[in-house]
Order: C-alpha cells, then sequence, then structure tokens
C-alpha cells in the first residue's frame, strides 16, 4: 500500500505527473491550478522528477510547445485554468486531430463575467467537441488517479488521444484531502512508457500537420471519431487493470451512490457531488429515497450507460454547473447530452436541471434537501408522456437560489 | 444555523506572506493532532484571500469533527468556536469575532495581558458571545518582506517554527480541543515550545459573557441582485473606500510636529498618496516658496490607508517621523468585515 498523505488536488497531480515520469512540462500561472506547476517546479528543481520545464510565455504557447514535444515522443503535461483555457483553444484540435496523446488538467474556473476565481465548469465544457478525453475528479485522490488513468488510456495505440483531466477549482484544487500515492513499481505496471509508433526523429524526417485537402477532411474526422469510439471501449478494462494493480478502483463511468432503492438522484460530475452524497444521507433520514450519480466521463460520453442506468429512476436532477446560453431548455451541455441519451429508452425518467454552484458558488446542504423536494414533487406528475403537449407541461430548468423549487416558499433557494 | 453542532471550526487570522506559514503550521498541525486522536478533519486556507499580499489579513481554517465533515466543500468557517490571532494588530484591523459560536475563545499572539486585547474588542457585537481571552507571547511571527513561500505555489517544507508550536501549546490549554500529549507525540523535537505555550498562557474569562446568548450567526449568503458590471469611478482625487488598507498596518508611523518642517519628501514618496499637508500656507513650500521652511504647514497620515510599510519614516532627513507599536493607540479601529 502506498504512502497515505493530506494534499490539495493540484499537489495531487503533481505527485501523479512525477510517478508517470513526465518527460516535458510547459506552465503559465493562472488561478486555480497553478499550484500544480509551482509544485513541479519545485520538483525538478530539487532533482526529484528529471523532466524539461518550460516557461511559456502564455496557454496558447504551451499547448503549442506540448504538441511539438509529444509528437518527438515525450509524455507531457500541461494545464490551465479560466480564461487560460479558452486563450489555447486554437491549439486544442491539431493535437487531437495528430493524435498527440497530450495531457492538459484544467483547474475550474469561471470565465469573464464573473471572472472570480470560483469553479464553474464552462471553461471546460467550451472544449468538449475538440477530440480530447474528459472528465472531472470529485475528490484529490481521483484527481490523482485520473492523471494516471487518463495517459494510460490516452496513450493507448488504439486511441492516441489527447486528455482534459478537470477539477473543481477551489473544491478539489485548494482543500486538501486524503490521498494514497501510488508504488513507483505499480505506476510502472499500470502505466509503461510512452513509445509511439511514429515519433518526429530527425534522422528520419516527416512533417506532421501538413495543408489538407478538402477531399481529405472527411478521412481525418472519421479517425477521430473512431479514436474516441475505441477509448470508449478500452475504458473499462483500463479501470479493471487499474483496480488489479492499486488495489482500489472506481466504477469506469459511473459511480452511484445510494441508488438501489432510490426514486429520484442527482446526476453531476466532480466536487459537488461528494456534499451531494452527503446530503443523501441526510434525505434519507427524513424519508426522502435520494440516490447520487457521478458521471465520470463526459467525453467519451457513455450514451448506453447512462441511457440504462438512468431509466431507472422516477427523476433525475442534473446537477448543471456551466452554461450554453440559449441551448435546449436554455441550460448546459450535460442537461443535453442526457435528454439525448434517453431518447430512445423505454423508461424515460423526467429529468429536472439545477444550474447551480455557477462563479464557483457553494452549493450549501439545505440546497440540495430543496432540490431533493423538488424531484420528488416532479414525481407525482406520473411518468414522461402522461400530461402531454407543451414539453409535456412541466418545468425544466431551475436557478437554484433565484426562484422557488416546486413545493418551496419563495424565496433564497439556500445556495450561497 | 449549525449544520453539524458537534463541528469544531478554528480561525487563524494571520498576515498574508510574512504570517503565512505559520498560520498553516498551526492549522495542520491541530488538524493533524486531532485526526491522530480519531476525530475527522480539515485544514484549507480562505480562497479569496489568495493570492495573499504583504501584511494583509488572511485566514487560514482547521475543523474538527467527531463524525464525518458534512459540508467538506465550503469557502469559509462560518461559526468558529476558536479564534487566533497571529499578531495583535489583527483585532484591531478586523472584525475577527464574526460568527463566532457562544462559548468560544479568542487566542491571541501578543506579550500583553488579555484586558488589553478584552478592551479592544468589547465595541463587537459578537462579545457576548465570547467566553474567554488568552495570550501568549510566541514571537515575533512576522519577518517583514521575507516571503515565506506561497499557499499557491505550495512550495513549503515542513518544518516545527517555534511560534507554531507556542501557539499550538497554549491553544490547547486554553480550549482542549486536542490533548498536550497529542502534540508532544506528534512533534517531539517542539515538545520543550508547546509545553511553553501550554504553561505560559495567559487567560482572562470575558465578563460581558452571556450564556444566554445561543444565536449564532447565519453565513453571510451571496447576492440575489442583478449585478451590475458597470460602476461608478471614484471622484477625482478621491478614495476607493471600499478598499480601505488601513488594517495592514503593525507600525503606525508618528510625526514630531516640532521637528518636522513639511519638507514633503514623505508626501512624494508615499506609496498609497496616504500623507496629506494642511496649514495656513499649505501648498506654499511646494511651489518654492522661499518661507518654507517656516510654514505652519502640518503632515498627516491617514490611518484609513496608511499600511505602516515604513518608507516614510525611512526617508524623513530629519528622522522625525517615528513607528509606533499599533496597540498603543485605542483609535483606528478598521473593523472590516469580509463576506467571504
Amino acid at each position: 500500500m502506498g504512502k497515505q498523505v493530506r494534499i490539495s488536488g493540484c499537489k495531487a497531480v503533481a505527485e501523479a505527473v512525477k510517478a508517470a515520469n513526465v518527460d516535458v512540462i510547459a506552465s503559465y500561472p493562472i488561478r486555480p491550478y497553478t499550484g500544480t506547476m509551482v509544485e513541479l517546479a519545485r520538483m525538478v528543481a530539487e532533482g526529484e522528477l528529471d523532466a524539461e520545464f518550460v516557461h511559456a510565455e502564455g496557454e496558447h504557447a504551451q499547448l503549442s510547445v506540448v504538441l511539438g514535444a509529444s509528437a518527438a515522443g515525450a509524455r507531457v503535461f500541461t494545464g490551465s485554468s479560466g480564461v487560460g483555457v479558452t486563450y489555447a483553444f486554437e491549439v486544442y484540435s491539431p493535437i487531437s486531430g495528430e493524435f498527440h496523446p497530450v495531457q492538459c488538467m484544467i483547474g475550474n474556473r469561471t470565465l469573464d463575467p464573473p471572472g472570480d476565481f470560483g469553479s464553474e465548469h464552462t471553461e471546460a465544457m467550451s472544449t468538449r467537441d475538440q477530440g480530447w478525453i474528459m472528465g472531472w475528479a470529485a475528490t484529490p485522490q481521483e484527481a490523482y488517479d485520473n492523471t494516471l488513468l487518463y495517459y494510460r488510456l490516452g496513450e493507448d495505440p488504439q486511441v492516441m488521444l489527447p486528455q482534459f483531466p478537470c477539477q473543481d477549482g477551489y473544491f478539489v484544487t485548494h482543500i486538501p484531502g486524503p490521498v494514497e500515492l501510488a508504488d513507483a513499481c505499480q505506476v510502472k505496471e499500470f502505466l509503461p512508457d510512452f513509445k509511439p509508433a511514429r515519433a518526429l526523429d530527425p534522422k528520419r524526417p516527416v512533417i506532421m500537420g501538413p495543408q489538407c485537402h478538402a477531399d481529405q477532411g472527411a478521412a481525418i474526422e472519421l479517425g477521430r471519431a473512431e479514436a474516441m469510439r475505441n477509448a470508449r471501449k478500452l475504458i473499462p478494462q483500463v479501470y479493471d487493470e487499474f483496480a488489479r494493480i492499486f488495489g482500489r478502483g472506481y466504477a469506469p463511468f459511473l459511480e452511484e451512490y445510494r441508488t438501489d432503492d432510490a426514486e429520484v438522484v442527482f446526476f453531476g460530475q466532480g466536487a459537488h457531488t461528494v456534499p451531494a452524497r452527503l446530503a443523501a444521507d441526510q434525505l434519507r433520514a427524513q424519508g426522502l429515497k435520494v440516490g447520487v450519480v457521478q458521471l465520470r466521463f463526459m467525453r467519451p460520453f457513455p450514451t448506453e450507460v447512462v441511457a440504462a442506468r438512468l431509466s431507472r429512476f422516477k427523476v433525475v436532477g442534473i446537477l448543471e454547473n456551466s452554461n450554453s446560453f440559449g441551448s435546449v431548455y436554455n441550460s448546459g451541455p450535460l442537461t443535453a447530452e442526457v435528454h439525448s441519451a434517453l431518447y430512445y429508452g423505454q423508461n424515460r425518467p423526467r429529468i429536472l436541471t439545477f444550474l447551480a454552484g455557477l462563479g464557483g458558488e457553494n452549493i450549501r446542504l439545505e440546497a440540495y434537501g430543496n432540490m431533493a423536494r423538488a424531484m420528488h414533487s416532479a414525481a407525482q406528475s406520473g411518468p414522461v408522456g402522461a400530461r402531454g403537449g407543451d414539453l409535456d407541461g412541466a418545468k425544466h430548468v431551475y436557478w437554484v437560489g433565484f426562484e422557488p423549487l416546486s413545493g418551496q416558499e419563495a424565496g433564497n433557494g439556500g445556495a450561497r | 444555523m449549525a449544520v453539524q453542532p458537534n463541528l469544531i471550526e478554528v480561525t487563524v487570522w494571520y498576515r498574508g506572506v510574512v504570517e503565512g506559514r505559520l498560520a498553516r503550521q498551526v492549522t495542520n498541525s491541530l488538524a493533524d493532532a486531532a485526526q491522530a486522536e480519531g476525530l475527522h478533519v480539515q485544514a484549507f486556507d480562505n480562497y479569496t484571500d489568495l493570492p495573499d499580499r504583504v501584511y494583509v489579513p488572511c485566514r487560514s481554517y482547521a475543523r474538527i469533527c467527531p463524525e464525518p465533515i458534512a459540508e467538506p466543500y465550503t469557502y469559509v468557517n462560518s461559526n468558529p468556536s476558536l479564534v487566533v490571532c497571529t499578531d495583535a494588530a489583527l483585532v484591531k484591523g478586523c472584525n475577527v469575532l464574526k460568527g463566532i459560536e457562544p462559548g468560544s475563545t479568542l487566542l491571541v499572539n501578543t506579550f500583553r495581558h488579555p484586558q488589553v486585547i478584552l478592551d479592544l474588542i468589547k465595541d463587537l457585537p459578537q462579545n457576548t458571545r465570547l467566553m474567554k481571552v488568552a495570550t501568549i507571547d510566541a514571537g515575533i511571527a512576522h519577518q517583514p518582506n521575507t516571503p515565506q513561500g506561497g499557499i499557491e505555489g505550495s512550495t513549503e517544507k515542513a518544518s516545527t517554527m517555534r511560534t507554531a508550536a507556542v501557539l499550538l501549546g497554549a491553544i490547547s490549554k486554553a480550549t482542549g480541543i486536542v490533548s498536550l500529549d497529542t502534540l508532544t507525540n506528534k512533534a517531539p523535537a517542539a515538545a520543550e515550545a508547546i509545553s511553553y505555550g501550554y504553561e505560559d498562557v495567559h487567560e482572562l474569562l470575558n465578563p460581558n459573557y452571556d450564556p444566554e446568548d445561543t444565536a449564532s450567526e447565519a453565513a453571510e449568503f451571496g447576492r440575489r441582485l442583478k449585478v451590475d458590471l458597470i460602476v461608478p469611478a471614484p471622484e477625482p482625487n478621491g478614495v476607493q473606500e471600499g478598499h480601505i488598507t488601513g488594517n495592514y498596518r503593525l507600525l503606525r508611523p508618528v510625526v514630531d510636529q516640532q521637528t518636522c518642517t513639511a519638507c514633503r519628501i514623505c508626501w512624494i514618496s508615499c506609496p498609497d498618496a496616504c500623507i496629506t499637508v494642511a496649514g495656513s500656507k499649505a501648498g506654499a513650500g511646494a511651489s518654492g516658496d522661499a518661507n518654507a521652511g517656516q510654514t505652519d504647514d502640518k503632515i498627516s497620515v491617514d490611518l484609513r490607508y496608511c499600511k505602516g510599510c515604513g518608507i516614510c519614516w525611512d526617508i524623513c532627513p530629519l528622522q522625525c517621523i517615528k513607528p509606533t507599536d499599533e496597540l498603543e493607540f485605542a483609535d483606528g479601529m478598521v473593523r472590516i468585515t469580509y463576506s467571504i
């Protein structure tokens, strides 16, 4: 068993990057992910980690540096937060399109406005269609493990895709939690050295990323789609190997908590699923059958698993932590994905979207209680389609804290 | 309303950068010790105080609970039952009692008697919920302009600073949150300092403590109003009222008006433009008046904004600005209340 420590998510990722023996790191500071880079800089300076540490002049440069280094066969690491993630946007597609398994951590932060340091998933979610593997950690331990899992998955010859391991700013990046660090021999077994089939080599010059013609475009896009499909297939196997080697594990796509007899469930990603679990405990003591389903991968989105699992419940309450203004139901991207996944299902649960925790707002236990009661109230409407017309005649989206939830008096929804 | 009645929240107020390591050593060590006693713990820093600036009041938190902590992902300790100040001037600069639980303890690192501290907080409305004031001389906490590693960077290495150990010993005696044995077992090398803190802490019961006052303050909730991102600029030559910086100050510049010639070297050197000149001929000297030396102009310092940086007393050619411990003055209360 590895060493037990109490560290933040930022520090946990730095430890995992060291364990993964990364070759090239490109940094540029922005809260809240910065702590990872400062810790890595210290490790390199003090000889704990033998890596090239590049101080890039911005996020666009960070991603460009690791693109080149990955093309040359290096295992690479970079990261960013908030507007840094969007500043680097141009480079995301070339990295996945040329199949460089770059890892770029995201410590979530709101875009401007509000631009406060609080966590919101919007900046990461805005990159979800760039061909990168993407998912959220809810604890520092999961952040540590995701770094190893994502390298293993992304570097598989059938996949070769870059990865965004995300963690909520402050909640995971800054609040220390218990982490079990892996032994070097375990990491070596789980994550072999990165040896790509094709790497830049001065002795055998090649061009990567040449100008393409219109008739080449579709084939290139199909390649990325197939790589993502392969990643989807490989994930259960990678998680099995992880559990076998490290002696701890996760459900590969959906982590369920107290769902066996649950009528209503919270469905979300990352940090907010942790207090949701604690709220479920408290609400069950009050007689409400509440469960929690944590989505582990946004990309590849586990369509069949989501469809099958969520069909067991009467109501699914999506903890929507990012916006997609003007999208379906004028809500967020997770809402659209979940509705799409459930469209062909036989038993379709009612779906409520709770826009909560935006701008890094803290979702208090009281707010989870109000959301759960709103779900129970919606459950009384019977199955989807029973009411008919006008999108089933029900309210679908709630701004938690700004409007009364169903069955609740008007006023502050308990969010802060 | 406390979500978890058995949760003990500990808030450590400290000066940004210069006392940051100390504060984190206190909160982390306290959490470690409580964990060794079989309790559930957290230790973390106030997010909005970071990245910290030199001397700015900041907070580090510990949480200790017999059962799992129900709201692990929150920004603040809303209702602390122990408040620690790593230096005494923090008591003047901030409402350190905000949100305290009934029966709380305030521990201040100072050589002064607890009565001095008690006098400084008697105007605070939460005063009646404070059971005890304790003081301990744990040594000078701040090291001017010597950054000790920022929390954001996490570059610190574990060390056993004497000041932290003394404060931990004092916490053990004044509150019993963790036992002296646990503390010394966790850090045998610091046992002497821990014991010194335990033995030497001065405790004083607050005569205003009202055990019947069991109301605990609700956390301040975020604004539910429409936020306007276009805000008025300050008036020309006006001040930004929202950004009071006087609570950064540990030492106050005191001008010896007998010696001062109102030469204005401090006036032009002050980085925060908080030195003002007033008098019947105010402004004459600045325009090169030959009689400038005989002016009855007076130098004064705007204490709402003076950070006590020391440039004025360093630069004064007549050495007539004297740095004086802020605790020597009854005025200058800032009382900033932070919502997060």
